[in-house]
């Protein structure tokens, strides 16, 4: 079953079979009213039909060419990258470089960071001595300089001069 | 047959990868030498100038020992790694023995042992930093003294 406003439509565009338009017609409050308002319906959509053609566009060729060539554009810078943002390939080249950075400088600059300021710092010393012979003495101290250190042996023997030694 | 480019990555992958543990190794794997020599330390009139490779030492020898002439018996250079054992300028009356003990960023401990006609004279741990040398009055020889001279380089 059609609605009023169906059965409006199609008795405005004259659709309506005979019977049809009768019963719509004879439900109206106010049929006068209406026949002018259909009246007025008709002379519109024949105004609508005049003055509403199709403009022709000018050189169509060329800006549908420009259109579909900025299309293209947009398109290809907004293609994301294969994998996304962390592809395994480029994780595991950031790795390698980022070991390699620790590498270099584990092995070149690290040894040399403090090492001027340290080595004034380092001496040799030494911790403990004990000689075979007790009547043998052994003392330690430090060299000339600071750094350096001697192990005093007050008495590692004699070798005569005509024995080779080497 | 062409390698595929997967299969080409792969093994330049590897091959860094490779590279690098090289490189860590051989960072780990460096060790200091330690520089040992053995003098015979004289009075002589004139007295002579030292050997080029105890001039940096002449002046701590003299002032050490008393001696104003040096003469450089032998002097080696050796690699000295934890637990490593080195005999030091082995002569046939002379014998200097020494063991690294432990290794720290900024010395080594070691142990020595010298021996004088294969007799244990003195058993001594020291500490020997780079650039800070040791040395040992050894026995005499004749009318001079021999002198050991160890130094981390």
């Amino acid at each position: 079953m059609k609605n009023f406003e169906e059965r409006y439509t199609a008795w405005l565009d004259g659709a309506l079979d005979e019977r049809e338009r009768a019963e719509f017609e004879s439900t109206l409050p106010d049929r006068a009213e209406a026949l002018r308002d259909a009246a007025d319906w008709k002379k519109l959509r024949g105004l609508l039909r005049e003055n509403l053609v199709p403009v022709a566009m000018p050189h169509a060729d060329f800006l549908n060419g420009q259109v579909l060539a900025a299309i293209g554009r947009e398109t290809s810078k907004s293609v994301p990258l294969a994998g996304g943002w962390f592809p395994a390939g480029r994780l595991a080249w950031s790795g390698v470089f980022l070991l390699t950075l620790a590498a270099i400088v584990s092995a070149v600059i690290l040894p040399h960071i403090g090492r001027s300021s340290d080595e004034e710092q380092y001496i040799s010393q030494v911790l403990a001595a004990h000689t075979g012979d007790p009547k043998q003495g052994a003392y330690a101290f430090a060299a000339p300089g600071g750094k350096g250190a001697v192990l005093w042996i007050q008495d590692a023997g004699d070798i005569p001069a005509d024995e080779r030694i080497r | 047959m062409k390698e595929s480019g997967e299969a080409m990555t792969t093994r330049t992958f590897l091959r860094t990868i490779g590279l690098l543990a090289a490189v860590f190794l051989a960072a780990d794997a460096r060790a200091d030498s330690i520089w040992s020599a053995l003098v015979l330390a004289t009075n002589e009139q004139p007295s002579k100038p030292a050997p080029v490779d105890l001039k940096t030492f002449a002046g701590g020898l003299k002032t050490v020992f008393g001696y104003n002439t040096f003469y450089l018996l032998g002097a080696k250079q050796k690699q000295i790694l934890k637990g490593g054992e080195v005999w030091i300028v082995p002569t046939k009356k002379v014998f200097l023995k020494v063991r690294c003990l432990d290794r720290t960023e900024v010395d080594y401990k070691v142990q020595l042992e010298l021996y004088v006609r294969k007799k244990l004279v003195v058993t001594s741990e020291a500490k020997l930093a780079r650039g800070a040398p040791l040395y040992i009055r050894g026995p005499s020889w004749g009318r001079g003294r021999l002198i050991f001279i160890l130094e981390v380089r």
